[in-house]
């Protein structure tokens, strides 16, 4: 059975690409949300997240400063494994 | 025979000599109940459905219980069998007459065609003309005859064929299309399906997972009746709830009429989808995998090694090669609870009975247990509001209980609302 995470920390140095933080307070009640991008191509992030870590706390540090923090809520793994973050 | 995706060849009342309005006559499988299209101008004979059945149990009228009744398998008038119900007087067009009975018989046994596999080849094979042999459905029949799967409904729609059967085996927890081997599979956690292919580290792949396919709530809507359901079963899987959040779902499924059955579809949703799944994509080199068929897999980018049940496939033509989808569910099976059952309100029952003078008209009512509705406030066709004495008799003038059919709106001396309809003859 893989392992159950609990909480995920993405530090700048191991992403591919991260896409601009959106957050919203307008009528459309629209959280803020990311899609981080991890680099995947020797499937190393595919059995780190074997038991995908479905609602687990995640948060972004750039710098040794958090610059986002929230629940994964997707993931998808390719060459270039995908994983989604709403605040 | 006309392509799945066709409306169904249903017949409508237009078929007869005279009719009240276009409606389509249903098909009725399993135990059931269904409204009665009136069948002469009369309004005494009334038609439940296109095609013999087995029997009608009982007949109501705006929800309350009927006697003055007999069914019978008859010819109508063009030749074709159909199952009617006939009063000794006629009803008016505007009562909702319904009536539950056994639908369908099986063509073989003479049993009630309950089965999920028969019923769907009867709509594919009996009904849109296509040419299935029934045997492609025997082992969808056996797995659901061995987890005692029984499904009742009617057709009473202008839907197709292959709406129809995906509505079927859905109710049930299957899938169907017609691409698959056996037409519909269960899709349940110990499947044993043999395997077709195996996508290994040269395939493309991919995986995906998110929160919004999980499930750990779930209510059953089911028993309908003109579109509303009449019981509904809730169950949970506590841990997921625990885990993810609460994330509940309320599914109709017309095509199921027992608590019975219901739990078990429950039961293997949430067992499915209380947890996390991988939804996989793959390229096959090969061309003959079908919907239903189980590859297993093991590749680099995908999180874990095992098989799966194929839900989609695409084929390009050039290549040769199968792209399919199937979902992998992941961890242990959740264990899930029944949280509550619950049935719709039954009507409540009234006897109405009238004395007449010369002058007034004396109506008596009572509950269904005998006991009178002392002191209740009753309003004849919105007009005039009298008040019911101990005895439950309440009197109205005769200038305004003419003969023909009048409306009593009651409200209880525990306050009730019940409407009643009254014959003056």
């Amino acid at each position: 059975m893989p392992d159950e995470i609990d909480r995920l920390q993405f530090a700048a140095a191991l992403l591919d690409d991260a896409a601009t933080l959106r957050a919203d307070a307008g009528s459309s009640g629209e959280g803020a949300n990311v899609s981080v991008s991890l680099r995947n191509g020797d499937g190393a992030v595919s059995q780190m997240f074997a038991l995908p870590p479905l609602g687990a706390a995640a948060e972004i540090v750039v710098d040794g400063v958090t610059v986002f923090a929230g629940k994964v809520t997707a993931i998808k793994l390719d060459r270039i494994a995908t994983v989604d973050l709403q605040a | 025979m006309s392509a799945l995706s066709a409306p169904l060849p249903m017949r409508t009342t237009a078929a007869w000599g005279g009719f009240s309005d276009v409606r389509i006559i249903p098909h009725r499988y399993g135990q059931v109940s269904g409204g009665l299209i009136q069948y002469d101008a009369g309004g005494r004979v009334w038609c439940w459905a296109d095609h013999a059945c087995l029997g009608i149990d009982a007949v109501t009228a705006d929800g309350l219980p009927v006697s003055n009744w007999q069914w019978r398998n008859d010819i109508d008038s063009n030749g074709h069998a159909v199952a009617l119900v006939e009063f000794d007087q006629g009803q008016a067009a505007r009562a909702n007459l319904v009536a539950t009975g056994r639908g369908k018989p099986h063509p073989v046994t003479g049993a009630v065609m309950d089965s999920p596999a028969d019923v769907v080849w009867d709509v594919l094979a009996n009904i849109a003309g296509a040419d299935y042999a029934r045997s492609r459905l025997d082992t969808f029949h056996k797995d659901t005859l061995a987890r005692g799967l029984a499904v009742g409904g009617s057709i009473d729609a202008a839907e197709s064929a292959q709406t129809v059967a995906r509505s079927i085996a859905a109710c049930v927890g299957a899938i169907f299309s017609a691409d698959a081997r056996g037409l519909c599979q269960l899709l349940a956690a110990d499947s044993t399906a043999p395997e077709r292919a195996n996508i290994g580290t040269n395939c493309p792949a991919s995986a995906q997972a998110g929160i919004d396919q999980l499930i750990n709530d779930v209510v059953l809507q089911f028993d309908m009746l003109d579109g509303s359901p009449r019981q509904s079963l809730r169950m949970r899987a506590p841990a997921s709830i625990q885990r993810y959040g609460l994330l509940a779902q309320s599914i109709a499924v017309p095509w199921l009429q027992s608590p019975r059955v219901a739990f078990d579809v429950a039961k293997r949703l949430l067992q499915q989808s209380a947890r996390p799944q991988w939804r996989i994509t793959a390229t096959v080199p090969r061309a003959d995998v079908r919907i239903g068929d189980t590859v297993t897999i093991d590749h680099p980018i995908c999180p874990l090694a095992g098989k799966f049940v194929v839900q989609a496939r695409s084929l390009d033509l050039a290549t040769g090669a199968v792209v399919v989808d199937g979902v992998c569910a992941i961890g242990a099976l959740p264990s899930v609870e029944l949280v509550s059952q619950a049935e719709s309100f039954a009507p409540q029952q009234i006897t109405v009975s009238s004395t007449a003078t010369a002058t007034a008209r004396t109506i008596t009512l009572t509950e269904s247990g005998g006991a009178p509705l002392a002191n209740a406030q009753v309003t004849l066709d919105g007009k005039i509001t009298r008040s019911a004495d101990q005895a439950g008799r309440v009197t109205f003038p005769a200038t305004y209980m003419t003969p023909g059919e009048h409306t009593l709106d009651i409200i209880t001396a525990d306050g009730r609302a019940i409407s009643q309809t009254l014959l003056v003859s």
